[in-house]
């Protein structure tokens, strides 16, 4: 049986026991290297379920949307979800929980052995940018074909670079059911030291700056990044709040990288990491260089870890007498 | 019809630089997009497609209506472009997002000014799809990948050489200014130009059979096959800011100290704001509402509008939905379906 | 396409020696906004270059508004609360404390200089303090020049 079988097998026994009302996974997409969320009701649909490298998508986003609407509507039986998860996806649902914004028993956790997702990016760079129209996984090769060429791949070159730092995608922070099929791949793990934040941190500001202003001046404020960010649900966000109103219409520099910057900021102490806004960005933009900055901190400074346990509070919901000071102005 | 060299295109854009402020496909910043040309060699030619849409360049993301500072209680218009512009290899399902576009700015028989000041200033060097992606379906919204409608140039890739018809009047004068770069093609160009055109609207072969949908939509409002589509979307404007046929706006009034602009910017019908009245009512409250928005403005209320539907098959909607929500799915669902 | 032909009215601190920074300052209503008052009432002499905003709390101060304060073209920016344990809602000025702590690194990582950034603790009877604290504000922003960083110039409307 692979992984796919035995999550259809879950999920079936989910929905025809009524255990579940939905089921939230991945169906069969229409490019080559996607997959498409999908919405499963029906025991005798699971077979639209799928599983492979592609499902790069956080699903958590999801979970949360449906829930908050299904309780809009009065009277109605509670609304339980069984949602495919792999890590980033549970760690997702964790901050979620620990935020109130997601209830444990609404949900029901089939966890998913992830071995890593493979990058768009990466893989439309090894295709040097010439179309995909058939990307195979066999084990630990990737094979790209498109109109008159065929690569293999290494695979772990081509995996994202939130997965490679990913530590034990096998053990997941809350699981109900659990898929015990392995994948025969086994995804490298490189420890996060964070080098890639320590040597931005070595250049000036002037650097940084025109680094900075280099990427996000291309932006083009589609909120693809927002709207995909499982941890970005403020039932209204800054960026459209009219009283008052922050951000100007144009795609000048104060009102791009003000949104760039705000937004980002918003995830201290809660990304958990799972590149979804950077996957989304359709100008392909390096917004984990800067959501990495805030774990960074959260480690170095709080010894702050996201999704790691739903029973905890979020990190910026508490404080402690003894939290640092040295940041702060001495008029002497 | 003439050819030009491929070693002497260099001396054609060349040419053309000396009359006019040249656009055409370049990288910037891991992107193909249009952007304003100061030497040839800037020029991206191997390019399935522009990443964003070259009507950017006619109806930008942003811009400034007029602006006025209290103290002098001037308004200033913006300033009119001094230079003709040539639009270089913009491709053809592009260049028919333009004409699309025309029918939208000049609604009721009023031009929009500042679309048509750029419009009008403007002359489209087409260039042929010799090789097209797998997520164009041109050919299934009425057009193909040598259409020349609304080329004033057409330009198509042969193997040596770049075959060249002038289409319009303005084609034609542009097509005298570089007249002494040009040759005359041979008997086998000929014929492979027709082979190549052949070959081209062979390889579309993602279709779409759109008979009848616009008439089958306007009884389908209330359908329930509309619950199915908008779940897995994000409601980001990706689709919309990409796609060469939206046009969708907005108007906001900035002001900072003593100077106030207006601008207008575009706005997109899969956000929530976008219908949010002030009284606090929003006539399309969910993703559903706004998800059948966007495939009925295109394929049911643009037809009655304007007799056209607003879809070129481009494929970039496809090609960078962060949930790979296809609108392709979309319609061959709607197409299946008792209206 | 650039819109916006006027001219361009920034002067460089090394052009202009009499460039003065405009810096937003955030002041507790409890303690640091009547530290102001006692520095004033005491008639201390500190710079005039601060504008000041009064807040219920530190806690208060969402990073939005010192973002924005500097996109807006604010060259500098001061957020002051109560000393930590003095707060009015008892803990305010710690939650913001966390929060600033991320502020800080962040606005510095992506290259606006700490300089421009400043967090302090100023009580009510703190009139001295207060004014050294804005002289040494003041002086820090100097160092650093006016803030360019969301200037661009078709939207430069100072």
């Amino acid at each position: 049986m692979s992984i796919e079988q035995n999550i259809r097998e879950i999920s079936r026994k989910l929905l025809s026991d009524g255990v579940v009302d939905l089921i939230i996974g991945y169906g069969q997409g229409t490019l080559p290297y996607a997959t498409t969320p999908v919405f499963i009701r029906n025991a005798d649909d699971v077979e639209q379920l799928i599983w492979n490298p592609c499902c790069t998508n956080n699903l958590a986003l999801y979970v949360r949307r449906e829930l908050e609407q299904a309780n809009k509507k009065k009277d109605a039986r509670p609304l339980k979800i069984g949602v495919v998860t792999k890590k980033c996806d549970a760690k997702a649902m964790v901050e979620l929980i620990r935020e109130n914004q997601l209830k444990r028993e609404s949900i029901v956790v089939i966890a998913v052995p992830c071995s890593g997702m493979l990058d768009k990016a990466k893989l439309h760079k090894r295709a040097g940018d010439r179309e995909l129209l058939r990307v195979e996984v066999s084990g630990s090769e990737v094979i790209l074909a498109g109109r008159g060429f065929e690569i293999k791949v290494n695979r772990d070159e081509v995996l994202r670079d939130n997965c490679l730092v990913c530590k034990d995608p096998e053990s997941l922070p809350i699981a109900d059911e659990i898929v015990v099929e392995k994948d025969d791949y086994k995804k490298p793990y490189v420890e996060d030291d964070f080098s890639d934040v320590k040597e931005h941190e070595k250049l000036s500001p002037q650097e940084r700056w025109a680094v900075f202003r280099a990427e996000f001046e291309n932006c083009i404020r589609c909120y693809a990044c927002r709207n995909a960010c499982p941890m970005c649900y403020c039932s209204e966000c800054f960026a459209e709040c009219s009283q008052p109103r922050w951000l100007g219409g144009s795609v000048e520099l104060k009102d791009v990288l003000f949104f760039q910057i705000v937004r980002v900021l918003h995830q201290a102490g809660r990304c958990v990491d799972c590149g979804a806004c950077a996957a989304a960005c359709p100008m392909d933009l390096d917004i984990r260089k800067y959501t990495r900055k805030l774990n960074y901190d959260a480690l170095n400074i709080f010894r702050f870890e996201t999704g790691v346990s739903p029973d905890d509070k979020p990190l910026l919901a508490t404080f402690s007498i003894d939290d640092t000071q040295e940041f702060i102005t001495e008029p002497e | 019809m003439k050819l030009i060299k491929k070693n002497r295109l260099k001396d054609f854009l060349n040419t053309l630089m000396n009359y006019y402020d040249v656009f055409a496909p370049v990288l910037k910043h891991k992107k193909i997009r249009f952007q304003k040309i100061s030497t040839p060699e800037e020029v991206i030619l191997e390019y399935s497609n522009t990443h964003n849409k070259p009507t950017e360049l006619f109806f930008p993301q942003c811009e400034v209506l007029f602006e006025v500072d209290l103290k002098e209680n001037i308004p200033e218009q913006p300033p009119k472009p001094d230079k003709p512009v040539i639009v270089f290899g913009i491709r053809p399902c592009d260049a028919r997002s333009l004409q699309i576009l025309d029918k939208v700015f000049h609604w009721d028989g009023v031009d929009d000014p500042y679309y048509f000041a750029r419009r009008n200033n403007a002359i489209l060097i087409v260039m042929g799809c010799t090789e097209p992606r797998s997520t164009c379906f041109c050919t299934s919204v009425g057009s193909g990948p040598m259409d020349h409608n609304g080329a004033d140039l057409f330009l198509t890739e042969l193997p040596e050489a770049y075959a060249i018809e002038p289409v319009s009047e303005k084609g034609k004068a542009v097509f005298e200014q570089v007249n002494d770069l040009l040759e005359d093609a041979t008997e086998g160009e000929l014929k492979s130009l027709a082979e190549l055109t052949r070959r081209a609207e062979q390889m579309i072969d993602s279709e779409v059979n759109l008979n009848g949908l616009s008439d089958k939509l306007r009884g389908m409002f209330d359908h329930p096959v509309w619950d199915e589509f908008h779940l897995s979307c994000i409601g980001c404007g990706t689709c919309t800011y990409l796609c060469p046929t939206c046009h969708c706006f907005d108007i906001l009034d900035e002001k900072k100290g003593n100077y106030v602009r207006r601008i207008r910017f575009w706005d997109c019908c899969m956000y929530p704001y976008f219908t949010l009245q002030s009284s606090g009512h929003n006539p399309r409250p969910t993703q559903k509402q706004r998800v059948r928005q966007r495939v009925m403005h295109k394929f049911q209320y643009f037809v009655e509008n304007f007799g056209e539907i607003a879809c070129v098959g481009c494929g970039r909607c496809i090609l960078n939905c962060p949930v790979n929500l296809d609108i392709r799915s979309i319609l061959k669902r709607l197409m299946e379906v008792k209206g | 396409m650039k819109q916006n032909n006027k001219p361009e009215k920034e002067k460089t601190h090394k052009a202009n020696p009499d460039w003065e920074p405009r810096i937003v300052a955030f002041l507790c209503n409890w303690c640091s906004y009547a530290g102001a008052d006692l520095a004033g009432i005491s008639r201390l002499q500190y710079p005039p270059n601060v504008r000041i905003i009064r807040v219920p709390c530190s806690g208060r101060i969402n990073p939005l508004f010192v973002v924005k304060a500097l996109a807006d073209g604010a060259d500098g920016v001061l957020v002051s609360g109560c000393h930590p344990g003095d707060c009015h809602y008892i803990s305010g000025n710690y939650s913001a404390r966390r929060k600033f702590v991320f502020l800080k690194h962040f606005l510095d990582y992506i290259g606006i200089e700490p300089e421009r950034t400043h967090f302090a603790w100023v009580s009510a009877s703190e009139g001295e303090r207060f004014a050294k604290l804005i002289a040494k504000v003041v002086r820090e922003v100097k160092k650093v020049g006016p803030a360019t960083h969301f200037k661009q110039d078709n939207c430069d409307v100072n």
